[in-house]
């Protein structure tokens, strides 16, 4: 008696997948890449200017503002600024540089960047607010005296203010790296127009919901969450461990 | 002995007028671009709300209407008969953004009704 497996392992189709899964995961880095780094330099940048330079709540609410609309909404919104013929970028480009000049941001090899961009331009400002609580927290005797000692801005900067801001670095690396590998609206709407870069912003969400919803594969696409699970959690439990969140410079 | 670095816990309060300060300027600059860089978006959506159709499609980069219009807001709010909206041009659609307020509203109160009680 031969025992069988009940069921039949398929290795052309789990190869194909497997290619597939790779190219996806490797946008959806990409994507991360371009934005965690910027969003969180930009953000800390912001944090600095506006608990330093001014205590305007219209500085402070304009630079939140952008967090308030849908995403969906800024995606498209930014897909009309930034389109090849018709948006103002470019418009403003062709005035000064000729037709040549024209950067076309949705194309294939683009997408990847605008759709980072979009995302900074939206949760900059949410990150900000992040870090100007978390700036609040650190007591002005660690700068009155540093400055009597001569230290200048930079040395400020770095040996007082980016130490003391380890915990709320970390929380909003982790919640913005975790958020980027689920991006999913973004990356959809970008791609509906006819003739779009259908290939080049597939993230591994949409990988996930084409399973389950075109190809009703819905146990293979609850194994690909599973996992994307799994690395989330991994990356999290990295980042805790390595900026030592659970203790502070504080006192 | 004279300190260097600006106050922390606000504006400095000298009697005397001061030299630029480049630093000070250079972050003022950079906070006005990013400014500029979060309102413009909204600006141009407003603009595009209140132009005409044909005004997006001729000359869409211009930042102000050209034609200031309520044609759009009254499509959207559904006082607009079919004809009409073909002379406009664009997608003949009945759209009833009162409903879908309604419908927004609905759940969203229900979502913090029962966030709040259970």
């Amino acid at each position: 008696m031969v025992c069988r497996l009940p069921f039949t392992l398929d290795w052309q189709k789990i190869e194909e997948s497997q290619i597939i899964f790779s190219e996806w995961t490797v946008i959806t880095v990409r994507y991360v890449l371009f934005n965690i780094p910027l969003q969180t330099i930009i953000a800390i940048g912001l944090a600095i200017l506006i608990s330093r330079l001014t205590k305007s709540t219209f500085v402070r609410l304009v630079i939140f503002l952008p967090y308030l609309l849908p995403m969906l909404m800024v995606t498209i919104i930014w897909m009309s600024i930034l389109d090849y013929l018709t948006g103002p970028i470019n418009g403003l480009l062709k005035e000064f540089g000729g037709t040549s000049a024209m950067i076309s941001f949705l194309n294939t090899q683009n997408v990847v960047a605008s759709l980072a961009w979009i995302n900074i331009w939206r949760h900059a400002g949410y990150n900000t607010l992040l870090f100007f609580a978390g700036l609040q927290a650190i007591p002005n005797d660690y700068y009155e005296s540093a400055a009597l000692d001569g230290a200048n801005e930079w040395q400020l900067f770095r040996h007082i203010t980016l130490p003391l801001l380890r915990p709320v670095t970390v929380f909003v690396l982790i919640t913005s790296l975790i958020g980027s590998f689920q991006v999913f609206d973004s990356a959809m709407v970008i791609s509906t127009p006819a003739g779009g870069p259908g290939g080049a912003s597939r993230v591994i969400y949409w990988y996930i919901t084409s399973l389950a919803f075109n190809q009703f594969k819905m146990g293979y696409a609850a194994t690909v969450a599973v996992a994307l699970f799994v690395v989330s959690m991994l990356i999290a439990w990295v980042q805790l461990r390595w900026f030592r969140a659970d203790t502070s410079d504080i006192g | 002995m004279k300190t260097r670095a600006l106050s922390h816990s606000g504006q400095n309060e000298r009697p005397y007028k001061r030299r630029p300060n480049w630093g000070r300027i250079l972050a003022w600059s950079i906070l006005i671009l990013w400014i500029a860089i979060t309102l413009l978006p909204l600006w141009w959506v407003f603009g595009m709300a209140f132009s005409t159709t044909k005004d997006l499609l001729g000359n869409p980069s211009s930042l102000l209407p050209i034609h200031f219009t309520l044609d759009a807001f009254k499509r959207v709010f559904g006082l607009v008969d079919v004809n009409e909206i073909i002379i406009q041009g664009g997608n003949v659609q009945k759209l009833d953004f009162l409903l879908y307020f309604r419908n927004t509203f609905t759940v969203t109160t229900t979502i913090v009704f029962s966030g709040l009680v259970f």
